[in-house]
């Protein structure tokens, strides 16, 4: 942390202290709107904690102060909501920006009726950049960006313990730390950018027992864990960008190569006591291993367009990406047994484990295009090629598989809407994993019209079919997303009305039929969402009032729930410079299956907000 | 990180090589043509237009080449010296086409129809997001809306499954749609693609970029996407089925467990590494 300030201050400092003064005419700007809000919630607290963790308090709404080219924003700041952002931006002399921005996100989990009612958790992530750049120069550009992001909080989860799930507590404790370097030719005939980052991530293991007794009733107790070890990663990123254009012809290209490397090492230990007839023993595992892994990635593409005749066009894309990693794990497993009596048994083993990944993906695409007036088609064809090498001692995979495919569409975009649809084809002959589809088609198709006088219908469809052979796996999938709606807006300035419907229909059936989730069915993800929003904004005098309702009911076979969000503001404007507002939110959230995890939340305030001009 | 900045300081220092005046070729083609309006000839009729324009975002940045600014408004507007002459709403162009967008941003222009031919296809314009340079944006980089908003305007299934109960709901930064895509389709930079392929969401989750020791093979092939629904799921690790069973043994037909009983359906309770572990190959937490 102590180094991204210092960096942080060596940017700003790189830039000539007099020109960081705003011109002294120049007066400030903006907005800055406080308020305080309360809030009832009745049912799940956690619940709605998980979904908005929105709390009582003060917060100032937004704030915006300009001078010149200096700009301050912010939002967030107080307890009350669960982000936070600030930015601030300048120009301070000429050929010259530079930027510093915040964010902070609050998070907690804790569901009663979710398969998972032991995860639990609350944490906080903060995020810093600063970012400087520098356009003096005719034939380039170049920015500096620095970033550091930290993670804190703690969590508590199931956890494989004593042939049996336990409850561990982890304290949250990472950071990741990044620099970035960019630099883009201007005047080049081709556009060069280059781009180099370095990355450190930081993971400190802190655990301990969340609660001694198993999850599944089993008598021994979870009475200690610790955890001393480090993981590192660090992963420096190369990338060049190449672009050229003229009248008749567009390429681009890009090559990024990263080698990653990753080491853990430290110790980890857990100790269970075993109850029986009135004695206790005690039962240890430490771990002492180091785990280290190297991966080098690189990818690249290379996109190319041509205009073959006024309205014809050939398109060609080609990716590769190729991913080796290299990995082992040394050291010793120490089990320990300590009967009642004090005495104990220690059995150790060494461990000595390598693995090997390597993927390996190849891509290729041929479009033409054609285009006249308000109508465009297109197809072309496809062809990929995947390898991966997998060694995890005894397993191994070592497949490669060919895969070609075929596109086609077409679309109308007039004065009054769009309309488009597409088809997609593609097959392999082998498999890696074997849920893979096999052959795979796709329609995808969407329109939006504007009908006039405020109106305007959508629609909008996907739909996937895919097919395993049942030798392999017997998967018979098939997905589909539909969605239609209508809308109305009236706006004449000072007012403005309007009504969203909506309908979305997601259905992936897998016909893999499992006995103990769905005994009569197979495994079906099913939503079908129907969402209402209503919303309007209106001045009258001095008053000026906003205001929204939206409802989402799923009626699908998954887990059919219905939730409400009404939401007003009521502004009174007290002078040029200042307004005073009220506002109002309700929250309701209703499983139908389930009733632990419903919700009814209000939540209402005051804001002031002054305007500096 | 130091050395970094040193570099950077001696490389971009203005002392040690002179600054040059930024040349926008097409800027600088379409100034020297005299015959169009001035900005001042058109404030005559649209004095407010022009004031907005001026203050905002693209009339600060015209405003360091004097002549760029000073034809700013028939950059954008086709017709204007027709209509200087007959002012008429039929012959001036009231939104710009997207050529005069791209005389400037040039680069954005090329990566739509290079890397993302389907807005392309669709017929839609610049001025369909970004609002025109005179009119208020509310959100960042000139675009009428918040960039979420802008997104959803079509893509309504994604904005259906932002409403499920899990969701990277705050749909502004640091999760807006453009954290993750591109709407010019133009690839990621270096920095977001950390491993080109699940760069977008190793951003935030850089927990779990690895390199594992023992990786979950799906993940290293297939992705995030190959488990994870990101825009909104009824589950609350966001998987692409309600239950964490159902999706497991897509796969994992075989397991040597009970199935039948509960303990064994929350395979992540006791297999919780699943995105790669450094300690077990069963991917337990060790």
């Amino acid at each position: 942390m102590r180094k991204i300030a210092l960096a942080v201050l060596m940017i700003f400092a790189s830039i000539p202290l007099a020109a960081q003064t705003p011109p002294q005419g120049d007066p400030w700007t903006g907005s800055i709107a406080i308020g305080v809000a309360g809030q009832h919630v009745s049912g799940s607290v956690a619940s709605f904690r998980t979904e908005n963790d929105l709390r009582s308090g003060l917060v100032i709404d937004h704030l915006q102060l300009r001078r010149g080219d200096t700009e301050l924003v912010a939002s967030g700041i107080g307890n009350a909501e669960p982000w936070l952002h600030a930015a601030l931006r300048l120009r301070p002399a000429e050929h010259w920006t530079a930027s510093i921005t915040y964010d902070r996100r609050r998070s907690f989990l804790g569901l009663s009726g979710s398969e998972f009612p032991f995860t639990t958790g609350q944490w906080h992530v903060d995020r810093w950049r600063a970012q400087s750049g520098f356009d003096g120069w005719s034939f380039a550009n170049l920015s500096l960006a620095l970033r550091h992001t930290s993670r804190d909080g703690s969590s508590n989860f199931p956890w494989y313990g004593l042939n049996e799930q336990y409850l561990l507590h982890r304290r949250l404790n990472d950071t990741m730390n990044e620099a970035a370097f960019t630099i883009v030719t201007r005047t080049l005939p081709v556009q060069l950018a280059l781009e180099q980052t370095w990355t450190e991530y930081r993971q400190h293991d802190d655990r301990s027992p969340a609660s001694p007794t198993a999850i599944g009733g089993d008598p021994d107790l979870f009475t200690a864990a610790n955890g001393s070890r480090t993981d590192v990663e660090r992963f420096p990123t190369s990338r060049l960008t190449a672009t050229w254009g003229s009248d008749r012809a567009e390429i681009a290209g890009s090559f990024l190569y990263s080698p990653a490397r990753s080491r853990g090492s430290g110790i980890t230990s857990s100790q269970f006591d075993l109850l029986s007839a009135g004695s206790t023993g005690r039962v240890q595992f430490v771990d002492d291993v180091i785990a280290s892994a190297s991966r080098n990635a690189s990818a690249g593409n290379l996109r190319a367009a041509w205009l073959l005749a006024p309205g014809w066009t050939i398109r060609v894309l080609a990716d590769g990406r190729d991913t080796d990693t290299d990995a082992s794990l040394v050291g010793t497993r120490l089990l320990r047994m300590i009967n009642p009596n004090g005495s104990s048994l220690d059995l150790t083993s060494a461990l000595d484990t390598s693995t090997t990944y390597r993927v390996k993906d190849e891509s290729a695409r041929a479009e033409l295009g054609w285009a006249r007036g308000r109508w465009s088609a297109w197809g072309g064809a496809f062809t990929a090629q995947r390898s991966v090498d997998w060694n995890v001692d005894p397993e191994r995979i070592d497949v490669n598989r060919h895969a070609t495919g075929e596109v086609a569409g077409a679309a109308y975009a007039g004065p009054n809407g769009r309309v488009s649809a597409e088809y997609e084809h593609g097959s392999f002959e082998h498999y890696i994993f074997r849920t893979d589809p096999a052959k795979t088609d796709r329609l995808t198709v969407r329109f939006r019209s504007v009908v006039g006088r405020g109106f305007e219908v959508h629609g909008e469809g996907r739909f996937d079919w895919a097919k395993n052979p049942v030798s392999e796996s017997g998967l018979d999938h098939s997905s589909r997303a539909e969605s239609a709606g209508a809308g109305w807006t009236s706006a004449d300035g000072h007012q403005t009305f309007g009504v969203d419907l909506g309908w979305t229909k997601l259905r992936t059936v897998t016909q893999l039929t499992l006995p103990a989730v769905a005994p009569d069915n197979p495994s079906i993800y099913d939503l079908r969402l129907m969402t209402t929003t209503a919303y309007g904004r209106s001045s009258y005098g001095r008053f000026r009032f906003s205001g929204s309702a939206s409802r989402v009911r799923d009626n699908g076979e998954t887990w059919p729930l219905t939730s409400w969000n009404l939401r007003g503001r009521l502004a009174f404007v007290v002078s040029e410079r200042a307004e005073l507002g009220i506002f109002g939110e309700k929250w309701k959230y209703d499983e139908r299956r389930s009733s632990l995890d419903d919700y009814d939340a209000t939540r209402y305030g005051v804001t002031v907000q002054w305007r500096i001009r | 990180m130091i050395t970094i900045v040193a570099a950077w300081l001696t490389l971009a220092s203005p002392a040690l090589l002179p600054a040059q005046p930024p040349q926008n070729p097409a800027a600088v083609a379409k100034a020297e043509v005299s015959t169009v309006p001035a900005l001042e000839e058109c404030a005559g009729c649209h004095d407010e237009q022009s004031k907005a324009f001026a203050a905002g975002p693209h009339g600060r940045a015209m405003a360091r080449d004097a002549k760029a600014l000073e034809r700013s408004c028939a950059t954008c507007h086709e017709g204007s010296q027709a209509h200087v002459q007959n002012p008429s709403k039929a012959n001036i162009r009231r939104l710009p086409r997207d050529s005069a967008c791209a005389s400037c941003h040039a680069t954005e222009s090329r990566s739509l129809l290079l890397g993302m031919p389907a807005h392309k296809r669709s017929g839609v314009a610049c001025v369909d997001c970004h609002a025109a340079g005179h009119l208020a944006a509310s959100g960042s980089r000139q675009v009428r809306t918040s960039t979420s908003e802008a997104c959803m305007s079509c893509h309504k299934t994604e904005r259906a499954k932002f409403e499920l109960p899990f969701a990277h709901r705050d749909r502004e930064a640091p999760m807006s749609c453009t954290a993750c895509h591109s709407a010019h389709g133009m690839r990621r930079t270096a920095r977001l693609s950390l491993l080109d392929r699940n760069g977008a969401c190793l951003e935030c989750h850089t927990e779990l970029a690895g390199p594992f020791v023992f990786p979950h093979a799906p993940r290293e092939a297939g992705g995030c996407l190959s488990c994870h629904e990101p825009h909104g799921s009824t589950n609350p690790r966001m998987l692409t089925r309600h239950s964490v069973a159902e999706l497991c043994m897509e796969c994992h037909t075989n397991v040597p467990h009970d199935i039948v009983s509960a303990r064994y359906r929350r395979c992540t309770g006791c297999h919780s590494a699943i995105h790669g572990s450094n300690g077990d190959k069963r991917l337990f937490d060790r």
